[in-house]
């Protein structure tokens, strides 16, 4: 189990949990403030919330909230110093329009910015096998591609792939994001590719241009608040910051591995 | 997914910007400071406690 899971109690009945006595301490301390955890409580009679729900709830903050934008500003510090010619474009954009005497905000109108911070989360995603798994609710059957119809092994009988009801599946968000077809020289981080008259741009199923926050039913329910966040500290920092491979001793600058990841 | 351990630099890009930098940094932490508090829980103990009650 992932460790934070430990947290809820593993519904055991144990009588109490971890993030449930937080939340429990955050409302009493509060003094009848409005605050997150507060809201969970008092909604909780009438969506028939149990405990164990409401501390889900209220361990989603850590479990998902925490770790993962964490990681993606890891991210984007690694394609920042390995990819040096990314930044004189985002510091000419944002001294243009933001200037030296405040950072950037939500309403400012910087395209370049946006699309790094696509490039940041489509570069190297923190949930590569798309997080939440899914499963289909009737049998299905999934067409057999062009690509697979010219292979020498392709015969005629193979109608596609049986995918029984209820069956485990994956996004695979990792090859998703490195398929040559959508984003050519997948590993090189270059946020123009997101402009649709740049020569590496490609059509995408989907406006954003990215699927690392998944799919459907179990898209991340923290999409819109992840974006916003990492695009005000991306903007930020990129605004406050030149950032670059550290020097050793004689001055030489220590490279880095776009591929050394947990 | 996150990177191992790298070694980097920020440096701030004018002395401007790093005045601004530092004005808002304690502006924040001063907004923020509402928020100060300790919990009395730990989860590296909270099961434990748990146990021996």
């Amino acid at each position: 189990m992932a460790p934070w899971k430990h947290g809820l109690g593993g519904g055991k009945g144990r009588g109490r949990s971890f993030y449930y006595a937080l939340a429990e301490e955050a409302v009493r301390k509060n003094g009848g403030e409005t605050c997150y955890a507060k809201k969970v409580f008092d909604e909780a009679p009438k969506y028939g919330l149990t405990n164990l729900e409401i501390a889900s709830l209220n361990g989603n903050l850590f479990g998902a909230g925490s770790d993962t934008s964490s990681s993606t500003l890891c991210t984007f510090t690694l394609a920042c110093v390995a990819f040096p010619d990314a930044l004189p474009k985002a510091w000419e954009e944002l001294d243009r329009v933001v200037g030296p005497y405040r950072s950037p905000g939500l309403d400012d109108d910087l395209p370049y910015i946006r699309a790094f911070v696509k490039e940041v989360f489509r570069w190297r995603s923190v949930a590569i096998i798309g997080g939440q798994p899914h499963a289909p609710i009737q049998d299905d059957y999934y067409k057999v591609c062009e690509l697979l119809k010219r292979s020498p092994n392709f015969s005629n009988s193979v109608q596609g792939w049986y995918i029984p009801k209820n069956t485990w599946v994956q996004g695979n968000v990792w090859a998703i994001h490195r398929s040559e077809n959508e984003f050519p020289e997948p590993d090189r981080f270059y946020p123009e590719r997101f402009f649709e008259d740049n020569p590496l741009h490609r059509p995408f199923p989907n406006d954003k241009g990215y699927m690392t926050f998944g799919w459907g039913r179990r898209v991340c329910s923290g999409q819109g608040l992840a974006e916003q966040g990492t695009f005000l500290t991306v903007a930020r920092l990129l605004w406050a910051f030149n950032i670059q491979k550290a020097l050793d001793k004689s001055g030489n600058e220590i490279p880095v591995d776009i591929f050394d990841y947990t | 997914m996150r990177p191992q351990p790298f070694e980097c630099r920020f440096t701030p890009r004018s002395p401007e910007i790093k005045d601004t930098i530092e004005r808002e940094g304690r502006q924040a932490l001063e907004e923020l400071s509402q928020f100060d508090g300790e919990s009395r829980y730990r989860f590296s103990t909270f099961y434990l406690n748990d146990a021996v009650n």
